[in-house]
């Protein structure tokens, strides 16, 4: 049963994954690439968990990998408030 | 809606560097937010290339060759957002290219120069806008209102 849901988490976060990664492509806007990231992330983390049989004192590097994750979410958000602020674009052609 | 009126160039563009590579940001959002038809496009290309002449809408609807009401809606939306002037005369209100501040006037000669050059991806941005939704949603995580 814990492979059962192992799998399906994995396979979930990947999707996130994909579409956050989808969005970055037609949108260019980096939260998206930064959450693509991130849950790619997550999916990996699940699969070690579950596929390797890892001795217990290992699972706090795993663990390691989720904290990861989780500070890119809260990186692309202060990103993308910061973005805005400074209005990072492109300069525009001037004359 | 006149399909070479884009080389309608009597502004001079004196040293204004061309587009290439990705349409600037802030340009992008400029015409997906405030852009919604060529037409208003056009009206907005036609008084900027022959400032500082003053429009009346049906002036504008035969150089254009397009409905007087639209043109006339078309004209008061821009003047109503302040990026183009009106004076209202004797024979009715006259319109001229005269945004309210420079950022804007810069936002309108650099669309109307990527109008010029790249106009493919200028209707792509007007009517292809299939990541409104996915910048809606991207826009969600700002922390303070634009």
């Amino acid at each position: 049963m814990n492979e059962l849901i192992s799998g399906a988490l994995v396979l979930g976060f990947a999707v996130i994954a994909l579409f956050f990664l989808r969005f970055w492509r037609s949108t260019r806007d980096r939260i998206f690439a930064i959450f693509a990231l991130s849950f790619s992330l997550m999916a990996v983390n699940r699969l070690v968990l579950a596929a390797a049989n890892l001795p217990e004192d290992n699972y706090p590097y795993v663990y390691l990998m989720r904290l990861l994750a989780n500070a890119l979410i809260i990186y692309a958000v202060v990103d993308k408030n910061r973005a805005h602020k400074s209005a990072a674009s492109t300069p525009l052609p001037r004359p | 809606m006149g399909g070479d009126q884009h080389d309608r160039g009597s502004k001079p563009d004196g040293g204004i560097k061309g587009f290439s590579g990705p349409i600037p940001t802030e340009l992008a959002r400029f015409i997906t937010e405030h852009v919604s038809s060529l037409e208003q496009l056009e009206v907005m290309c036609l008084l900027r290339d022959t400032a500082p002449r003053e429009w009346r809408a049906d002036e504008v609807s035969r150089e254009l060759g397009s409905s007087l009401m639209s043109i006339g809606n078309r004209l008061a939306h821009l003047a109503s957002k302040h990026f183009i002037k009106v004076r209202h005369a004797e024979r009715g209100p006259v319109y001229q290219h005269g945004p309210a501040s420079e950022e804007i006037a810069v936002l309108i000669d650099a669309a109307a120069r990527l109008y010029k050059e790249r106009r493919l991806a200028v209707i792509d941005l007007v009517y292809g806008r299939p990541e409104s939704d996915i910048r809606a949603f991207a826009d969600a995580f700002m922390l303070k209102k634009k």
